[in-house]
């Protein structure tokens, strides 16, 4: 199951009869794949490519039919390099065994001269091609015409008239795969040099008999107030500000439900278990592996059903167009805005959002740039040093210093993601050309319910599927790390420590754990920062998640509460060097921690889904090494600066 | 690159004879604008994708609205709205029909 795109040359992710789907983004491409498919589908990446693959599989009779959804697009003469090799797989020559058996060529009867161009180049292929004709019931009730037996006896091919929540049109098209080698082919092949094509696009409707339809009157009176420069701001605005709200709001209390339930049984597990060991390896590692990886869940949900929504009604390419102004001086496009947005909340459904993205550059560079934006589980950690960094009484002006600093730390993640994004924008292009940008604005319509339940379906279960194993696998290896070598009560004994305390044993199997030996190992990379080796174990141990940081050093201090350890952290003294006896968390350290956290890629969650969504190891390895890098350079900083100001 | 790119990249973009009045300028509402070409710094591929938005000579063309700032501006061609920025509107050489 693991990793179908890892196969060179393109492998198909599924066996059978192959039908493609073409067409541009707003023809309603995705209703009709999950009615032809019933939801069934498979996702991947294109070999070597930051585009996401659909595989879906339709049961027709006794034939076994793949439809495949290709990305949505006006042409299919490639501007970039992912855009050819999505086009390649339509040509056997490139990549026999993902080419298509026949083409499903969408044309949205609203926009029918545009979609015309398509038809001509994607007939170009010389596969079978059968057109599907969408929005037919619109372009009527916005008092267009069309002949549909005109159409198809002036293109020469057979039409099908899709209707959404209408079964008629897609079980003609199950019917039509069963003879796919008598699909009537047209006599001459449309010309594609640009003049004779707009003729021939002419004939064409002439013959149909077609109106264009009217302008939408209710888009054009919402569009009068949702992109007038000064309302149209500020509802954007109010629209993001719910937007966020609802991540964080509605999802924190099902985390927090998501998270006791794990506990829960955790406890189960660690009390019906025999053995200290294994009993704490099933309910800590095991257990919480898997509760680290469901928590996200809700997130992700919440995330994609608005995302899905606000596209279905066509707000999204509205809030994109208000947008882009701003964000095209990072080198990005109004759409990366949303992805950047979310990732305040967690960087995981952020970095998942850039899929709404029609540049693979612009992907990168966004998938790049969200993790440096303050997620929510900084914050622990974030509350825990700032308040030992300025006491509580602080002022700045009329705020409080605490708020101040936390304020300015959102800050800097926001501005640092951003330069991050304008410099992999300029730097990353693997193309040397730059895209030129466009974007449709449909008319307002309602969503379907059934493409909406499949946006965030189909978001949730890739994200289960494709990163548990790498969370889990990393969640237990930490786990060892920092409960290996075992302690049995004799040498804990020996060492003086009472096996009945819990906080004494907890400190001692860490101080002599593994991890503390790495953290030993690693002491002259962090020296610099003012870490020791319990910071280290601290920094390592955030991996599995960044607030983890907080109890695993309340472990290390041996804490009363080792969720809030602030009292016992502040105690602590350097063990040997050069400043032995000195205070652990000096301002200087604790200001440079402050920073490493804004920067550090430190969520094994993050890579995974990097590696999920860019379809290699290579960006994930690329991002850790540059926020780690960043992160050193600018706590080195924050060190210096600090301790220079005292 | 496969036979299907090679024909469509062989694809000839018709560029504007006279370096005419763009479509960055046109203002919101005007009436009666064609297209008549593209201008020649465009790259060929970025044209053909213009074209195969149904930016070609021609059709008519009507600005609905710009964003404030030099943001992007939203015309109405071949019976569909599309944003362009700016910067792909000044290749898009237009002329008033009378």
């Amino acid at each position: 199951m693991s990793g179908h795109h890892d196969h060179a040359g393109g492998a198909p992710l599924l066996t059978g009869l192959r039908l493609a789907l073409i067409g541009s983004p707003n023809a309603g491409k995705t209703t009709l794949f999950n009615a032809l498919t019933g939801m069934r589908g498979k996702t991947g990446n294109y070999p070597g490519v930051t585009v996401a693959r659909y595989e879906g599989r339709a049961r027709v009779d006794d034939l076994d039919v793949v439809i495949e959804d290709l990305p949505g697009t006006y042409s299919l003469d490639p501007i970039s390099l992912d855009e050819q090799v999505v086009i390649d797989t339509l040509d056997t020559a490139t990549d026999p065994a993902s080419t298509p058996d026949g083409l499903l060529v969408l044309m949205d009867a609203t926009t029918l001269r545009r979609s015309l161009g398509l038809l001509a180049q994607a007939l170009l292929s010389d596969l079978p091609v059968c057109v599907v004709l969408t929005f037919a019931d619109e372009l009527t009730a916005r008092g267009g015409h069309l002949d549909q037996g005109a159409l198809a006896r002036a293109l020469g091919l057979q039409v099908v008239v899709v209707t959404a929540g209408d079964p008629a049109g897609v079980s003609q098209l199950h019917a039509l795969a069963h003879h796919i080698g008598h699909w009537p082919r047209p006599v001459l092949a449309p010309p594609t040099d640009p003049a004779e094509a707009a003729a021939w696009a002419d004939s064409v409707l002439a013959a149909a008999a077609y109106v264009p339809a009217g302008a939408d009157e209710r888009t054009r009176r919402l569009d009068a107030v949702l992109l007038h420069p000064v309302a149209g701001g500020a509802i954007f605005l109010a629209v993001m500000f719910a937007f966020f709200q609802v991540i964080f709001t509605l999802a924190a209390p099902l985390q927090g439900l998501i998270e006791r339930g794990f506990g829960w049984l955790g406890e189960r597990a660690a009390n019906h278990l025999p053995g200290g060991w294994l009993a704490d390896f099933v309910g800590t590692a095991l257990v919480g592996g898997v509760g680290g990886v469901v928590v996200f869940l809700p997130q992700i949900a919440l995330l994609f059903l608005m995302i899905s929504l606000l596209e279905g009604v066509g707000y999204m390419s509205r809030a994109a167009f208000i947008m882009d102004r701003f964000m095209s001086r990072f080198g990005l496009e109004g759409r990366a805005f949303v992805s950047l947005l979310s990732s305040v909340a967690c960087a995981i459904p952020g970095i998942m959002a850039t899929r709404t993205l029609p540049s693979a550059r612009d992907r990168l560079a966004t998938m790049m740039a969200a993790p440096l934006m303050t997620c929510s589980a900084r914050l622990p950690v974030f509350v825990l040093l700032v308040s030992m960094f300025v006491p509580a009484s602080a002022r700045v002006g009329p705020f409080g210093a605490q708020g101040s600093v936390l304020f300015g730390l959102y800050l800097l993640g926001a501005v640092s993601a951003l330069l991050t994004a304008a410099l992999f924008k300029k730097v990353g292009g693997r193309t040397g050309q730059a895209l030129p940008f466009y974007m449709e604005l449909p008319p307002y319509r309602v969503p379907r319910l059934r493409s909406v339940v499949f946006a965030v379906w189909d978001a949730c279960k890739s994200f289960l599927r494709k990163v548990t194993h790498i969370i889990l696998a990393a969640t237990v290896v930490l786990f060892l790390l920092l409960n290996l070598p075992v302690r049995g009560s004799a040498e804990l004994r020996r060492a003086g420590v009472d096996p009945g305390n819990e906080r004494a044993v907890a400190a001692y199997v860490i101080d002599h754990s593994l991890a503390a030996d790495v953290g030993r190992a690693v002491s002259p990379v962090f020296a610099p920062l003012g870490f020791d080796w319990r910071i280290n174990v601290g920094v390592l141990s955030s991996l599995a998640a960044r607030e983890v940081f907080v109890a695993t050093m309340g472990q290390v201090a041996a804490a009363t509460n080792p969720e809030s350890p602030r009292t016992e952290l502040a105690q602590m003294r350097v063990e040997d060097g050069p400043r032995a006896g000195q205070l652990l968390f000096a301002r200087e350290t604790i200001a440079a921690l402050l920073i490493f956290f804004v920067y550090a890629l430190q969520c094994i969650s993050t890579i995974g889904v990097l590696r999920r969504e860019s379809g290699s190891w290579r960006w994930p390895l690329i991002g850790f090494g540059y926020m780690f890098t960043l992160a050193w350079v600018m706590a080195f900083l924050a060190r210096t600066v600090v301790g220079a100001l005292g | 690159m496969s036979v299907l790119s090679e024909r469509l990249s062989a694809r000839r973009v018709l560029y504007a004879a006279h370096p005419g009045r763009t479509l960055a300028t046109v203002p919101v509402a005007e009436e009666g604008v064609r297209i008549v070409g593209l201008g020649a710094p465009i790259a060929p591929e970025v044209g053909r994708r213009l074209i195969d938005l149904g930016l070609v000579p021609g059709a008519s063309i009507e600005v609905l609205r710009k964003a404030p700032l030099g943001g992007p501006i939203i015309v109405r061609v071949a019976n569909y709205e599309v944003a362009l920025r700016l910067g792909e509107a000044r290749h898009v050489i237009v002329d008033a029909v009378n």
